[in-house]
């Protein structure tokens, strides 16, 4: 586009409309923006007409065939931003390689000037030309306090005209453009031969055209993400982040809670001693209380194996109910030294977790099993390397692995929404030499 | 707030207290223990 696309029709007085015959073709020809209309592309032949020259100068020759058809139709008024508009120019332009084209719908209200639409893949955007230059520098545009991110740079070739546009438009007419984008604006710089115009355009979702202009056909069906459209991520995202806290809070809150009124009291303490020179042996403890809610016991096993094991079978058994809960537990260490130096492995002390255990009194039954050396060449009967172990019970004791836990799962969801938005600015990107996600060479 | 994470926050939140009820715990927990019934009587000697 070019020229000043906010002057407003003086006086205020309801504009004529002036016909006449195309140079081209002879069908009837009008122009509703009298005195600010230079060109016209003739609706029969496509002819562009220059309405300035007495004799209606034909500035491209008619096209072979009109290839493209308005999704606005030339002459429908809507109300866009609360003021009223009407289609009165419309063109078609791609880029240098010819690969991309988009529509440019001009809109005209004598007393607000010219407005523009443009449609790309049935992306739309409502722009105006800015009052100033913004300011550029290197890959960035600055205006009005907001920075643009140069999103693309080349050549916009007008391929189709049709209707009326207040400068000298032409078939092939090619400018030089550059795109900054902050979602939702879009700052636009074409430079041509005779003078450079900035237009600050801002997204405008397609429902919005439709019910302003209700077309006779639907609307180009969008395709992708606009250099421009705003991300419905990013809002979702931040807010995600921000009201993360409340969550955080709740779980440090449950934590602490816990903390207070675990018992973490103990339940049952003893040491034993293996008899005979077998490597097993039995035991069975004296019933013992444990109270308060269904947490959990913990089982403390210690024994002084020095590179060697002890491994415990043990029955806990509600003396109430009768009900068991078997599980193995053991502790072995190991240690040496070889050409690295010294090392080891294993301990001497293990913890065991039994979780929702209710209350009740409990006896355990230990089925021991102790770590022999290997058989000596005398056949004499070998002693077990360790005798002794101590096992110790405690209730209610507080486990940070679910905190941790249930904070990651908060985080993970921060992440999730993170890469929805991320995801969203990349296919922004996609198109555009200027991406900040493209490896640079 | 999304649904979405309001649901997601208070799952997590009502399962990290009733992991706290339990005393659950991610590390240590004895895997094979099992529930079964084997009476009161003590079974081995003191």
């Amino acid at each position: 586009m070019a020229g000043d696309a906010e002057a407003e029709s003086a006086g205020g007085k309801k504009p004529a409309v002036k016909t006449f015959g195309c140079t081209s073709c002879g069908a009837p020809v009008s122009v509703k923006a009298v005195g600010q209309t230079v060109a016209v592309g003739c609706p029969s032949c496509g002819a562009v007409i220059d309405v300035t020259d007495d004799n209606y100068r034909i500035i491209s020759e008619a096209q072979k065939k009109i290839l493209f058809f308005p999704a606005i139709p030339l002459g429908r008024r809507g109300t866009l931003h609360g003021e009223k508009w009407e289609v009165i120019g419309f063109m078609v332009r791609t880029d240098g390689t010819g690969v991309y084209s988009w529509r440019e719908y001009l809109l005209w209200n004598p007393f607000k000037g010219f407005r523009w639409l443009t449609e790309y893949n049935g992306h739309w955007n409502y722009i105006i030309t800015t009052r100033k230059n913004p300011r550029a520098k290197k890959d960035s545009a600055f205006y009005l306090g907001r920075t643009y991110k140069l999103y693309n740079r080349g050549e916009a070739k007008a391929i189709f005209v049709l209707g009326e546009f207040y400068w000298r438009v032409a078939v092939g007419e090619t400018v030089q453009v550059e795109d900054y984008i902050n979602p939702p604006e879009m700052l636009s710089r074409e430079v041509s031969a005779q003078e450079e115009i900035w237009s600050i355009g801002e997204y405008i979702e397609a429902g919005a055209i439709y019910a302003a202009f209700k077309p006779d056909a639907p609307l180009p069906t969008m395709i992708g993400v606009a250099p421009n459209q705003p991300n419905p991520e990013a809002s979702a995202a931040l807010m995600s982040w921000r009201n993360a806290w409340i969550f955080f809070g709740i779980i440090f809150l449950i934590q602490i809670a816990t903390l207070v009124i675990s018992s973490h009291s103990l339940a049952y303490h003893k040491g034993f001693m293996l008899m005979g020179d077998k490597p097993v042996d039995k035991f069975v403890t004296p019933s013992f209380a444990v109270k308060g809610w269904p947490s959990n016991l913990e089982f403390t096993l210690e024994s002084p194996v020095d590179n060697s094991w002890i491994d415990l079978d043990i029955d806990l058994v509600n003396d109430g109910t009768g009900e068991v809960r078997e599980f193995s537990h053991g502790v072995e260490y190991y240690h040496g030294r070889d050409s690295d130096g010294p090392w080891s492995e294993g301990g001497q002390k293990k913890d065991a977790l039994l979780s929702d255990t209710p209350d009740g009194t409990y006896h355990i039954n230990l089925d021991s099993t102790v770590a022999t050396p290997p058989a000596q060449k005398t056949g004499a009967p070998q002693q077990p390397r360790v005798r002794y172990f101590e096992l110790t019970v405690r209730r209610g004791v507080v486990s940070w692995s679910a905190f941790v836990l249930a904070l990651l799962a908060i985080f993970a969801y921060l992440v999730f929404k993170s890469m929805k938005q991320g995801s969203f600015e990349a296919k922004r990107w996609e198109e555009s030499d200027f991406s900040p996600y493209k490896p640079t060479d | 707030m999304s649904k979405l994470f309001i649901v997601w926050g208070t799952v997590v939140c009502m399962w990290l207290a009733y992991a706290n009820y339990t005393g659950w715990s991610l590390f240590g927990e004895a895997g094979s223990a099992h529930k079964g019934s084997q009476g009161t009587g003590r079974m081995y000697h003191k």
